[in-house]
Formats: structure tokens, C-alpha cells, sequence
């Protein structure tokens, strides 16, 4: 924290900007975005799929890293938004209706619909903690995608029409148009995210997550923060899923498998859980984005074939890579982050 | 909790138990009786008028019976304590009372109104506040978040609101934040403000856990061995706050305690259990003299 500089009122000190390095982080931020698409087509779409994975992460951490019940199941309820979206369409197209735009208007209630479902994979938490809570997240993971494959998607891969995705003659499938929707709704996702982890409400599911008796004890309901912390995390995966069926050209199952619910988790717990927005964020940076791009450089490696190939090797590295925060950095990235910044501070009078 | 309106009640406002849970004034003139003095023997007992209630309860586990048929009562504005030997079953009791054990037989009636099958957070928003034997604080939540949290049921925005962080979220939150301040400036806690609980020394701990049950603006507070593991010097603070809170706002104490001068200087009346039974009870300086209760403690 900048020396020097203090602050008169409670709200002053609730700012998301309290310093001029703030306001300078996110100009700087915003002018990246908004430039990125001259970095041409891969940039955006790399972007595109990275801001949908932060929504799904962001969402995650608040049931996880927040509120401390561990979830399993936030690819798959992402699955739910993305054929709540696609499936609708489908059907409307099939009874002979416009679906003009459809694809952009369902996005709140694809949230609404996964978040439907992630109140009942609440219901387990009320009795079960830690790993028996994993446990059940992962039935209800293996059953979502089950359900997917045999009655919402047999043929593996629902197509939305282009006019679905098309509003005002623009198409919000592909290209700069997609690229600043999405942008611009992950940013209002996290905005909302990080409002609501500074408040009372967020206060709650802290307290819940640190210790469940003095939640109750200082009049905090238990079970109906832990519903709140489900339900929310599911609304973020639904939107992320319906953003996915937008941004995609077919809607499979085989994105909401088990996998994808560990990265999501892995993202969470190697950025930083329970800090919403920069926690996510890195995560999803080093995860995601960084990962996806190691293929080109680990095959160029002579001996990587040696010791099974680039994807064993990503594996083992994902595995270990899980383990040690787990281990050694509970706080994630941002722990890190943090502590390279209070020796740079003190620099060079370090001690 | 520490404005001059509240403080001060109207005689209006006072019919049947007022917001502090003291008596009111169907019985007229009671309220000029009543005055938080510290010493039981200058008050007069109004019996049917106990704010807290506990009756012949009984705790088993599996073959272990902790409490056998153990009460007391809790005049407002009193501060009473419950001694006993280790394994006495103080803690069960206060655990009946707080609603996390299910009493095999008895009642627990707070305020007039039958709590005993009521989950403990709806007690705690009656105002039945809780601090612990052992710390049990929001670990990685700074001192000032952990009081805060006393105040979650009195959230007056939506989710929506705080999503959006409208002028109805910041303002209530402000007001929040000034309530826990208030409680920081009593407990004397503004250097720990913003350090994460973890890692504080216990006897911080302690005050912060009294501070939290505080912010609840409560009419009882439970507190389940305050002074284990302080140091004279914090003991002494602890019971200065304890008894500042007792004088000016009119809150009950039930004290579980071992340090029998702490009793004898800050409470009101005793009662002493063993084996989950009521031994003795009455104000201090009788208690302690009472044969019983020096067996159990030699004994014990
Ligand atoms: N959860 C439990 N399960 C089984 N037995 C218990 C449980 N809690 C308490 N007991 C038993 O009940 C009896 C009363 O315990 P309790 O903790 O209420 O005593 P206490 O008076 O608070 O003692 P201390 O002074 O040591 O805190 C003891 O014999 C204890 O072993
Ligand atoms: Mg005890």
C-alpha cells in the first residue's frame, strides 16, 4: 500500500480504485482489449475462450474459494447454459419459429437455468464436507454429462443457425463483434463478482467457508449461504456455457466432460482461491492460455519423445503443478505475486 | 447498538422486554427498579421475568450422561457464572442453550419464548450471542471482516444491490463498518483492525471473539471460559469490557469460568455443577463457602 496516502472515509477505503496505480492498471488493461483484435484473428478467439473460462472460474471461486465447498461439476453446469441456449433454439427452429438473435437473448436464462441446477447439487452440502462433498459433485458431474449424451445431444454436436447469433445484421459468432460482447459481458461478470464478494453477502460465505458453527452462531443461515454460493457459482458457469455455444461452432458434450471441471478447479486453486478476480484470472492465464500454447514449442523439443510426448508431458507438469499449490501455496499465484511485491517494496533494506 | 436513542429507551418503547431485553413496564415503576448493577444483592429478583431460562436438561452421549437435569435462570441485566470441575458438563449446557445439542429432556426459554428447537442462528438473531472455549474465529478474515459478520443478519440490500453496489449496498455498509467500529473503540482492538485473525495472540483472540458477539447487538452473551490462557493484564481488560458493556448497555453475561476471583469480582450470582447437576447456586461469597462446592473443587 502506497505510504502517505490515507483515507477519511469507510467508502473511500471500499473502492475497488483507491490509488492512482489502480486507475493507471486499468486504463492500461483497457487499452490492451480494445487494440487486441489488430493482433488479428488467433488473439481474438484465444481471447474469446479465455474471457469464457474466466466467467466459469470466476463463478467457481466463489462456491469454492469463497465459500469453501468444494465443486466438481462446474464444467458440466456450464454444459447445462450452453444447451439451454442451444437446445432452445433447436427447438424453436424445429416448431417453425424465428430464432433471430436467440442465441444472444437466452444468455441470462441459460444462467438462471444452470443456476437452477446448481442449487440442487447444493442440497448435498448441507450434510457433507471436504471430500464426501467432492464426492457427490462428482456424481452429479458424471450424471450431467450422462444425461447430455443420452437424451439432450445423442448425436454428439448441436449446431445453432447463423441468424440465431445475428442481431442488427451484425453476427455475433465470430470476428470484433463476438470478441467485445464477450469481453464486455465477462467484465460486467467480474465487476459483479468482485462487488459481491466485498459485501455482507461475501462476508457470509468467508465466514461459512472459515467455520460453519460461528457462521451460525453469529446468525448467519448456513445452509441457505451455501445454497446462495452454489446456485451463484452455477449462474456464472451457465453464462460462461451460453457464451461457449455462441462463440463455438457446435455445442458437443465432450467440452463439459470430467476434465474440463478439473481445469476449472486447477485454475482456481493455482491462481489464487478466494480472491475472485485476480485468483481467476491468473489461473486462467497460465492454464488456459499459456497451456494451450505449449504445444508448438514442447514438440520442437528433440527428446521430448523420449518421455512420452507433449501431452504426457503436460500432464505430469498439470499434475505436479496442482499438487505444489495445493501443497506449498495455498494462496495460489497471487500468494506469490504478493510476496514478490512486499520484497520489492522493502528493497534493497529486505530483512 | 451504542446510540444515545438506544441507550436511553423511551418508556414507550418499553412494554414487555425492550431491544435490550430488559424488563418493561407493565408492572409499573419496574423500570426505575431496575438498574445493571453489578451486585446481585441490590437487585430485585424479578422472577418471571428471567430473559433466559434453562430447565432441568439432560445431554447424553451414547452412554455418557454430560448434563442430568442442570438450569438456572438469568435475571437482565445480571451477570452470572457457571463453575464447576472439568467434565461438569458447563459447556454441553451453554451448547443446549446456543442450539447445537439437542437436549434429551428440559427447555431453554429466552425472552418468554420456547428456543429449544430453534437453529442456532435464528437464537443468535433473537439476540443470544456465543463467544468460545477454544477460538473459534473466522481464521482468515482480518479482525474487523470477523466482527462484521455479526451484523449479516441485519443486511437490509439484496444480492442484486451488492452486484451492482448501489447506493443502498454502500450506504448500509458504511453503517456496518461505523458499528464495528464502535466495538473496536470498547474492546480497544484499532491496532489489530486489519490483520488477519490467524496468527494473533490468544489473548486478542478472545477480544476479538467478544467483539464479534458484540456487533450482534445482543441481550445475552454466553462466553465459555474468557479468561483461559490470559495473562493478569488481559484478564483485567477482558472484565473491564465486560463489565463496561454490562453497566452501559444492560446486557446479560453467562460466564463459564475456573479463576474463582474473576467470579467473585464480576459476577452477580453462581451456580456450581458436577456431573451435569446443580450443586449449589446463589450469590458468590455463599457459593464458595458452600461445603459442596469446596469438595467438588478439592475433590475434583
Ligand atoms: N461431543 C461429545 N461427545 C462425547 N462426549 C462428550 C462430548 N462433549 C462432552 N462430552 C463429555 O461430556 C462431559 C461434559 O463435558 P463438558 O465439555 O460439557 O464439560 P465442561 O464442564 O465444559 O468441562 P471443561 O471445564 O473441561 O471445559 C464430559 O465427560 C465429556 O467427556
Ligand atoms: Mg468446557
Amino acid at each position: 500500500m502506497p505510504a502517505g496516502v490515507f483515507k477519511e472515509r469507510y467508502a473511500e477505503l471500499m473502492a475497488h480504485l483507491r490509488y492512482p496505480i489502480h486507475w493507471a492498471g486499468l486504463a492500461l488493461g483497457v487499452a490492451v482489449l480494445a487494440l487486441l483484435p489488430l493482433a488479428g484473428a488467433y488473439s481474438v478467439s484465444l481471447a474469446a475462450d479465455a474471457a469464457v473460462f474466466l466467467i466459469a472460474a470466476i463463478g467457481l471461486n466463489i462456491t469454492t474459494g469463497l465459500a469453501g465447498q468444494i465443486s466438481l461439476a462446474q464444467g458440466a453446469l456450464m454444459g447445462v447454459g450452453a444447451y439451454a441456449v442451444a437446445k432452445t433454439v433447436e427447438a424453436l427452429a424445429a416448431g417453425g419459429h424465428s430464432v433471430a438473435g436467440m442465441a444472444l437473448l437466452l444468455i441470462p436464462a441459460a444462467g438462471l437455468a444452470a443456476a437452477a441446477v446448481g442449487l440442487l447439487l447444493a442440497l448435498p452440502s448441507f450434510r457433507l464436507k471436504g471430500y464426501y462433498l467432492a464426492m457427490a459433485s462428482l456424481a452429479a458431474q458424471v450424471l450431467l454429462v450422462y444425461i447430455f449424451k443420452t437424451i439432450i445431444d445423442p448425436q454428439q454436436g448441436i449446431t445453432m443457425p447463423d441468424e440465431a447469433k445475428t442481431v442488427a445484421d451484425i453476427y455475433f459468432g465470430d470476428g470484433y463483434p463476438m470478441y467485445y460482447l464477450v469481453i464486455a459481458i465477462t467484465a460486467v461478470m467480474a465487476l459483479a463478482a468482485a462487488n459481491i464478494g466485498r459485501s455482507s453477502v461475501g462476508r457470509a460465505m468467508k465466514a461459512v467457508r472459515d467455520n460453519d458453527v460461528s457462521a451460525s452462531i453469529v446468525g448467519i443461515d448456513v445452509a441457505r449461504t451455501k445454497a446462495l454460493a452454489f446456485a451463484l457459482g452455477a449462474f456464472y458457469a451457465g453464462i460462461a456455457g451460453a457464451l461457449y455455444a455462441l462463440t463455438n461452432n457446435s455445442v458437443a458434450w465432450d467440452a463439459f466432460e470430467l476434465a474440463t471441471s478439473i481445469d476449472l478447479l486447477a485454475m482456481v486453486l493455482v491462481g489464487g482461491a478466494g480472491r475472485i478476480i485476480w485468483g481467476s484470472l491468473l489461473g486462467v492465464l497460465l492454464l488456459r492460455v499459456v497451456w494451450s500454447n505449449l504445444d508448438a514449442p514442447l514438440s520442437s523439443l528433440g527428446f521430448i519423445n523420449l518421455v512420452g510426448g507433449v501431452d504426457a508431458v503436460k500432464y505430469l507438469v498439470f499434475g505436479l503443478l496442482v499438487a505444489y499449490f495445493v501443497v506449498k501455496e495455498p494462496e495460489g499465484l497471487i500468494g506469490v505475486l504478493r510476496r514478490v511485491k512486499e520484497y520489492l517494496r522493502l528493497w534493497p533494506f529486505s530483512y | 447498538m451504542f446510540s444515545a436513542a438506544k441507550r436511553h429507551p423511551t418508556r414507550k418503547e418499553v412494554v414487555g422486554f425492550d431491544s435490550w431485553g430488559r424488563p418493561g413496564d407493565s408492572v409499573p415503576g419496574l423500570l426505575e427498579l431496575w438498574e445493571p448493577s453489578r451486585r446481585y444483592a441490590e437487585k430485585p429478583r424479578i422472577a418471571e421475568r428471567s430473559i433466559l431460562i434453562v430447565e432441568d436438561v439432560r445431554v447424553e452421549f451414547g452412554g455418557i450422561v454430560a448434563v442430568d437435569g442442570a438450569g438456572f435462570r438469568l435475571e437482565p441485566g445480571q451477570i452470572l457464572a457457571l463453575i464447576g470441575p472439568n467434565g461438569a458438563g458447563k459447556t454441553s449446557l451453554l451448547n443446549v442453550v446456543s442450539g447445537f445439542y439437542r437436549p434429551r429432556r428440559g427447555h431453554v426459554i429466552f425472552m418468554g419464548r420456547d428456543i429449544t428447537h430453534l437453529p442456532p442462528h435464528k437464537r443468535a438473531r433473537m439476540g443470544l450471542a456465543r463467544t468460545f472455549q477454544h477460538s473459534e474465529l473466522f481464521m482468515h478474515m482480518t479482525v474487523v471482516e470477523n466482527i462484521m459478520t455479526g451484523l449479516e443478519p441485519w443486511r437490509r440490500y439484496s444480492l442484486l444491490d451488492a452486484a451492482l453496489w448501489t447506493e443502498k449496498a454502500r450506504r448500509w455498509e458504511e453503517w456496518a463498518r461505523w458499528k464495528a467500529e464502535q466495538v473496536i473503540d470498547l474492546l480497544e482492538l484499532h491496532r489489530y483492525r486489519d490483520r488477519v485473525v490467524e496468527g494473533l495472540p490468544p489473548g486478542i483472540q478472545k477480544r476479538v471473539d467478544l467483539a464479534r458477539a458484540l456487533a450482534q447487538d445482543p441481550k445475552v452473551v454466553l462466553m465459555d471460559e474468557p479468561m483461559a490462557g490470559l495473562s493478569r493484564e488481559e484478564k483485567e481488560d477482558l472484565a473491564r469490557a465486560i463489565v463496561e458493556v454490562n453497566e452501559t448497555q444492560g446486557v446479560s453475561f453467562v460466564l463459564v469460568e475456573h479463576d474463582l476471583e474473576v467470579v467473585m469480582d464480576l459476577c452477580d450470582y453462581v451456580v456450581a455443577m458436577e456431573s451435569g447437576r446443580v450443586i449449589a447456586e446463589g450469590p458468590p461469597e455463599a457459593v464458595a463457602r458452600d461445603p459442596k462446592v469446596v469438595e467438588a473443587y478439592l475433590g475434583g
